[in-house]
């Protein structure tokens, strides 16, 4: 690119700012014109986790009148889009808006996030020739009271025109002598109205960091960990129940089986009785949305299957994902059930009970957090490799399984505990290890989806012999797919283990665990 | 990126207005576009009420200096490069380049602005000069606009001979008829003689007031009234053009 961006700047303006006496501070012939004013009242909508700020977006509607804008509000594009209170991005009319949502928004509802009038008014500076050679946005943004606000925002943006960089400057200088204060550039135009109806971005993420003290206690790193986790549960179950889109559930799991590692990694710290209750709780309702979560993932896969198929089998699909869908509509009410019970409520209760009234004991007694994680990741590791050296060319597909088992425990390991570790150290790692994941990962999906597809029984009505048969022909096309598939993974899987065993994992898996003081006496690291 | 030069050696024929509408009806349809006034007269930089910067001139220009002297038009994504008067002397410069460089220099100019720009129109001065050479090596098209009169015709015959003479492919000239009037019949006797021509564009631009009243309120008749017959008539002159510039 040869040609420099034109410079813009905002500015927190009072309301009763008076854009025309400008000219007169410029003289030399100067004028303001004013264009045509616009008044919206607009809904903004974002991902649960706000994907579309984050990538400098933002999307607005009013009725069905849909605006996409960059982060510093330029227009993007814009046009008619669904009714339905929450879309997806498949809702949408095919054209550049749709495209643009499909890459920020991906498989994620579109929720509501806050309601706006924006009184914006267009003013150009003109030079003696009547040129414009400055564009300046007076905008008044007013949040209504409500789940967020009151609140009522004055914004002046200048705009500059490339070849009259003077104007812009000059301009920018009086706008500054003024006193206004200047929101710096590139911040994204919805960020300084959020943070004044005070939503919160940055607590939306799916899963909360868990960053420990370095010489916390056992018991410290556990309720920490726990209770971070604990909040993601929290964080996604509405969306869950409500059925907003399928993330929710997907997050709401994770979190779940990370719940159910901390339970093992510190089972010795959590005594019997109350050790098995809460082992054997999270397993059952982790249990009870696993097959929602199954047709989600066959739901999801819908377009890939069709490609894999002769359009001859189509029909047959198109069969298939009906009664998926009534598969899992009835699995849904089931598990909305579960999730709304006093039994779930209770659990959870309890655990967070438990998890803030840990009884601190002197760390020195009790020993550290971070000795106690390079032990058990020590041992994961070398578990892992023993496991994965047993391997041979024919074993049968549920030692890959538990091999899939053992890498995914040593990766929670890592990020519970990543605080505690040499940060570049454990970056590298779990990035190898995500090759190794998902081989195992894809190799145990196509494993289960092959049984699923084999026992899927066909919802068809009596009296539709024709349809049951061609969702049947359909489903042993995709099985016989599907294989072909796990027969390729399965034959990349030596070599990506061989891979992710080498000298350079042990040495950081070395360095990762001398780091939390694990090692040869007068090597423990640490005690700054 | 697109470059059409808005060319005929013959004066008055249309080429400015031409220039300065299609380049704006490109930038209009999301196309984004330079217009570079290649005339010292400036008569585009007039219509978009740009002067050229004090340090510019038609040396700076051949060095390829033009990135810092494009400005931004009143509509976005139309820049403009505005004339600079030294350009009058543009043809003296270029001759005393060495012979075997002279022809490219304009081609080795715009080239850098490839990524910045999709389309590039250049407003010609009438000549048939050392520049209109430079200009036919750099246009991937010449837009010709020609009035159904002899005069204008012979301006096109000049023009396919310079083609012959260099060599050049006669396929990227693109005619078509200017300030046409309906009443007058020796302009429908000579189109209806010359635009069964593979070389003549199916639309052509008529005699309108609106078009002639471009140099009083300074601005593309497009926007002034989006909607109006001229404005309509040059979107679909820049559709055939787009079209067949990219077959
Ligand atoms: N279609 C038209 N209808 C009416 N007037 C027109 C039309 N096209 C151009 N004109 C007017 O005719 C005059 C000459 O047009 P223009 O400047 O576009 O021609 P040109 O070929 O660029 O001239 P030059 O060779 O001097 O650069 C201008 O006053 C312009 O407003
Ligand atoms: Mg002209």
């Amino acid at each position: 690119m040869m040609i420099e961006k034109v410079p813009s700047s905002t500015f927190v303006a009072p309301t009763g700012i008076e854009i025309a006496s400008l000219a007169e501070r410029l003289g030399d012939g100067y004028a303001v014109g004013e264009l045509e004013p616009e008044e919206v009242r607009e809904e903004y909508l974002d991902t649960f986790e706000w994907r579309l700020l984050i990538s400098g977006r933002a999307l607005a509607r009013s009725g069905r009148r849909y605006r996409l804008f960059s982060a510093d509000g330029t227009l993007l594009g814009e046009g008619r889009g669904p009714r339905k209170k929450r879309p997806f991005w498949w809702n949408f009319q095919e054209g550049p808006l749709r495209d643009d949502l499909i890459e920020d928004a991906d498989i994620r509802a579109l929720c509501p996030k806050l309601q706006l009038v924006r009184h914006r008014r267009f003013f150009q500076l003109l030079n003696e020739d009547e040129k414009t050679v400055l564009r300046l946005r007076l905008e008044r943004t007013i949040i209504p009271a409500g789940a967020s606000g009151p609140a009522d925002i004055c914004h002046l943006h200048l705009t500059g025109i490339r070849g009259y960089d003077q104007e812009f400057q000059t301009v920018l200088q009086l706008m500054r002598e003024d006193g206004l204060e200047e929101i710096p550039n590139g911040t994204h135009f919805l960020v300084p109205i959020l943070a004044r109806a005070g939503i919160d971005v940055d607590s939306h993420g799916s899963k909360t960091a868990i960053l420990l003290p370095r010489d916390i206690s056992i018991r410290g790193g556990l309720r920490q960990a726990g209770l971070a986790v604990l909040s993601d549960i929290r964080r996604n179950l509405p969306g869950t129940v409500d059925d907003i889109d399928t993330e929710f559930l997907h997050d709401l799991r994770i979190s779940l089986r990370r719940t159910r590692s901390l339970l093992s990694i510190f089972a010795k710290k959590i005594p019997g009785e109350q050790g098995r209750h809460f082992r054997a709780e999270f397993r059952w309702i982790t249990q009870t949305t696993g097959n929602v979560r199954d047709s989600d993932v066959y739901l999801l896969q819908e377009d890939d299957y069709r490609k894999m198929l002769p359009t001859v089998l189509h029909p047959g699909l198109t069969g298939f994902v009906r009664g998926m869908r009534e598969y899992r509509n009835r699995e849904f009410r089931s598990m909305r059930k579960s999730l709304k019970s006093q039994r779930f409520t209770r659990l959870l209760g309890q655990w967070q009970h438990f998890l803030e009234n840990l009884p601190e004991e002197a760390a020195e007694e009790a020993g550290l957090c971070r000795v106690f994680a390079a032990r058990a990741v020590k041992k994961r590791f070398r578990k892992l490799i023993a496991r994965g050296e047993d391997l041979g060319p024919d074993s049968p597909p549920a030692a890959l399984h538990a091999l899939r088992i053992e890498v995914k425990k040593l990766r929670y390991l890592l990020e519970f505990f990543h605080s505690l570790f040499p940060p570049e150290e454990v970056e590298l790692l779990i990035k190898h290890m995500k090759k190794l994941q998902n081989n195992l990962g894809e190799f145990n999906d196509l494993s289960v989806q092959q049984v699923m597809l084999g026992t899927f029984r066909s919802p068809g009505r009596n009296g539709e012999p024709q349809q049951a048969l061609a969702v049947a022909a359909a489903l042993g096309g995709l099985m016989t797919r599907l294989f072909e598939r796990q027969q390729q993974v399965r034959g990349e899987f030596e070599a990506i283990f061989a891979d992710f065993a080498c000298a350079e994992n042990r040495e950081l898996v070395q360095t990762i665990v001398r780091a939390g003081g694990v090692g040869p006496p007068g090597e423990a690291a640490g005690r700054r | 990126m697109n470059t059409l030069a808005i060319y005929s050696s013959k004066g008055g024929v249309g080429k400015t207005a031409t220039a300065v509408n299609l380049a704006y009806t490109a930038a209009i349809s999301g196309q984004r576009t330079l217009l570079c006034d290649m005339d010292s007269q400036g008569a585009a930089s007039y219509y978009f009420r740009i002067k050229p910067k004090k340090k510019f001139n038609s040396e700076k220009l051949l060095e390829g200096e033009i990135a810092r002297n494009i400005r931004g038009t009143d509509f976005p994504g139309l820049d403009l490069l505005p004339a600079h008067f030294s350009f009058r002397n543009l043809d003296l410069v270029l001759n005393r380049l060495a012979e075997k460089k002279r022809r490219q220099v304009l081609t080795g100019v715009f080239a850098p602005l490839k990524d910045d720009y999709d389309v590039l129109v250049l407003d010609c001065p009438p000549n048939l000069t050392l520049l209109s050479e430079n200009i036919i090596e750099a246009a991937d098209n010449l837009v010709c606009p020609v009035i159904p009169t002899t005069l204008s015709l012979i301006a096109l015959e000049q023009l396919l001979k310079l083609f012959g003479k260099l060599d050049a492919d006669k396929g990227k000239i693109l005619a078509f008829f200017s300030m046409v009037e309906r009443r007058k019949s020796m302009h429908l006797a000579m189109m209806e003689k010359y635009s069964k021509y593979p070389l003549f564009l199916k639309t052509s631009i008529p005699f309108l007031a609106e078009i002639e009243k471009m140099g009083i309120l300074r601005q593309p008749v497009g926007a002034t009234a989006r909607l109006s017959p001229a404005a309509r008539q040059y979107d679909k002159l820049w559709q055939e053009v787009w079209e067949r510039s990219r077959r």
